[in-house]
């Protein structure tokens, strides 16, 4: 009963992944009429002396590692002082789920409007304390922060349930043990509560990773890469590259160093939720 | 006096939660007010709270801009991508969970579909689909709609699947079924909550992909998000429609969400997580 599904997989997946990687070998403009033509490592020699493309591989890991490493700390705060249930916490917990199940396209246009410079809530909001606010999306410097608290937004409430579940996980007649044996609240934590809890933080880790890594929806709606390329993630800059400049060989090795970098990364994760 | 103060340690925490809730509901309270408000409240500031709620919004967007086509193709589009990819992945989940066909490499590699970036084969599979001249088609889009839902498929339902004990597979052989008709009459409705739960989640998936209705849709066949993305341009901001849009595209989603809430976790991590 598993041969369609192979087959889907095969003809779907498998196909366009073999096919792009001939591509990186090529050179193709879709726009001329000529076939491709095999250019050997012609594609790799460029990236490697594209500016375009190192910037944006920054602009992605600064984007990853901030969005990722704030999720989890905010996340892993939030779990570990709500995980004792209550009625009021359940009705907390269901609203908290709700962004992170919109439509990131709409969430994006729902910040574009509140960082929007004119009637924006965020820097009249700001203004109320003193403070004025950038132009968030129409200036370098604070364009990725503003997609970066998007994320943020979204996402920290997935990292407090997926812990929070961790948590609710956890055996009680460890504490119990520890508690008995005298030991300290912060020595309970550090022997007993994160060691448990490593296998639901690698999880949530390796989740965010993959999926900040590949970010597009909210980039796309609120700046399309923009000002000045300061938000420029790795799939906006291979979706241009590919469709609206329509150099599909150049483009395909650009996606083959997404796909590259997340399978190992993953790698790596996966080999430490082994030990 | 250890009582008093975890009992006041209790009480900061439910504060923090309510400003928590409160920094999660403002962004979706705030789209919902503008969705009310005509062009001159949407520029005042201060901006107002209280007002005459007007509908002018939602008029614009449906009946002027025609939004319910969109609303329409996402809808068929979802529907067909989730009913294909519970059909095919349901079937692969079960006969991988009682018969282990595929080993483990099988399940490895639809995992590994998860991880890997849409961007990926966007090129490719654009290449292709115009030249079968399925571009700006349901077909191209449901298609690929139902990549993206049959790996989420076949984990979540492998999870249910184990969850039944293998006894009633064989109590059911031994009654008569045949392999496929035990899993259609006996594990099937056994794993009913779970498999509702997998649909929603799959539907809400494909009512939100951008990556793959962008580069595959056109003027004929357009999702709610690519025609949302594309309502706000720079020249001109229509905020009040937008957030028209914004509200009408999430009400789905957000009763969808309530009603799986349990599931959630355990769908968002693939299974990874109870």
């Amino acid at each position: 009963m598993a041969i369609p599904t192979v087959l889907f997989l095969l003809a779907i997946c498998i196909y366009p992944l073999l096919n792009s990687l001939y591509l990186t070998f090529n050179e193709w403009s879709l726009t001329s009429n000529k076939p491709p033509k095999w250019i050997w490592l012609g594609n790799f020699w460029e990236l490697i002396r594209d500016d375009r493309f190192w910037s944006s591989l920054k602009t992605t890991a600064v984007f990853t590692a901030g969005v990722v490493s704030i999720e989890m700390c905010i996340g892993m705060l939030l779990a570990l002082s709500a995980s004792r249930n209550t009625k009021f916490r359940q009705v907390c917990r269901s609203i908290i789920l709700i962004p992170m199940m919109i439509t990131p396209v709409v969430l994006g246009l729902i910040w574009k409007y509140m960082f929007n410079p004119e009637n924006g809530i965020i820097n009249y909001l700001l203004g109320l304390i003193g403070i004025n606010g950038p132009i968030w999306l129409g200036e370098p410097a604070p364009a990725l922060p503003a997609v970066m608290i998007v994320d943020i937004w979204q996402w920290t409430p997935f990292v407090f349930l997926l812990l929070l579940s961790g948590i609710a996980s956890l055996p009680p007649e460890v504490f119990e043990a520890a508690r008995v044996d005298g030991a300290s609240p912060r020595q309970m934590f550090r022997y007993i509560t994160l060691p448990l809890l490593m296998p639901f933080m690698l999880v949530a880790l390796l989740i965010r990773f993959i999926d900040s890594f590949k970010i597009f929806d909210t980039i796309f709606v609120m700046t399309r890469g923009g000002p000045a390329n300061a938000t420029e993630s790795l799939s906006i800059y291979t979706y241009k590259v590919g469709l609206n400049f329509f150099r599909m060989g150049y483009a395909a090795t650009l996606s083959y160093v997404i796909l590259i970098i997340i399978t190992f990364a993953s790698q790596q994760f996966l080999k430490l939720e082994k030990r | 006096m250890g009582e008093r103060k975890k009992g006041r340690g209790h009480i900061w925490i439910d504060i923090v939660l309510v400003l928590v809730v409160l920094i999660v509901l403002f962004p979706l309270v705030w789209i919902l007010l503008t969705s009310f408000k005509d062009r001159f409240l949407i520029a005042a500031t201060p901006p107002k709270i209280f007002f005459r709620p007007v509908l002018d919004n939602y008029y614009t967007v449906f009946f002027r801009d025609a939004f319910y086509k969109f609303f329409k193709d996402s809808l068929i589009i979802a529907v067909c991508s989730t009913g294909i990819a519970l059909f095919l992945g349901s079937m692969t989940a079960y006969s991988m969970t009682r018969y282990r066909v595929g080993g483990d490499f099988l399940p490895f590699w639809i995992l590994s579909i998860r991880m890997f970036p849409p961007i990926a084969i966007i090129l490719p599979i654009y290449i292709i689909m115009r030249k079968l001249h399925l571009l700006d088609t349901y077909y191209a889009v449901i298609i690929m709609h139902t990549l993206v839902n049959l790996p989420f498929v076949v984990w979540l339902m492998s999870g249910f699947f184990r969850e039944v004990p293998n006894e009633i597979d064989e109590a059911a052989k031994i009654d008569g079924c045949s392999v496929f008709s035990a899993f259609l009459r006996v594990i099937l409705p056994i794993v009913l909550p779970g498999l509702l739960a997998t649909t929603i989640f799959c539907f809400i998936t494909s009512w939100n992909e951008f990556l793959f209705a962008l580069v595959l849709s056109g003027r004929r066949v357009t999702t709610l998000p690519v025609a949302a993305a594309f309502y706000v341009t720079d020249r001109d901001i229509l905020w009040g429609p937008m957030a028209a849009v914004g509200v009408t595209a999430s009400i789905p989603i957000i009763i969808f969400t309530i009603l799986i809430q349990k599931h959630l976790v355990r769908g968002l991590t693939y299974g990874a997580v109870k």
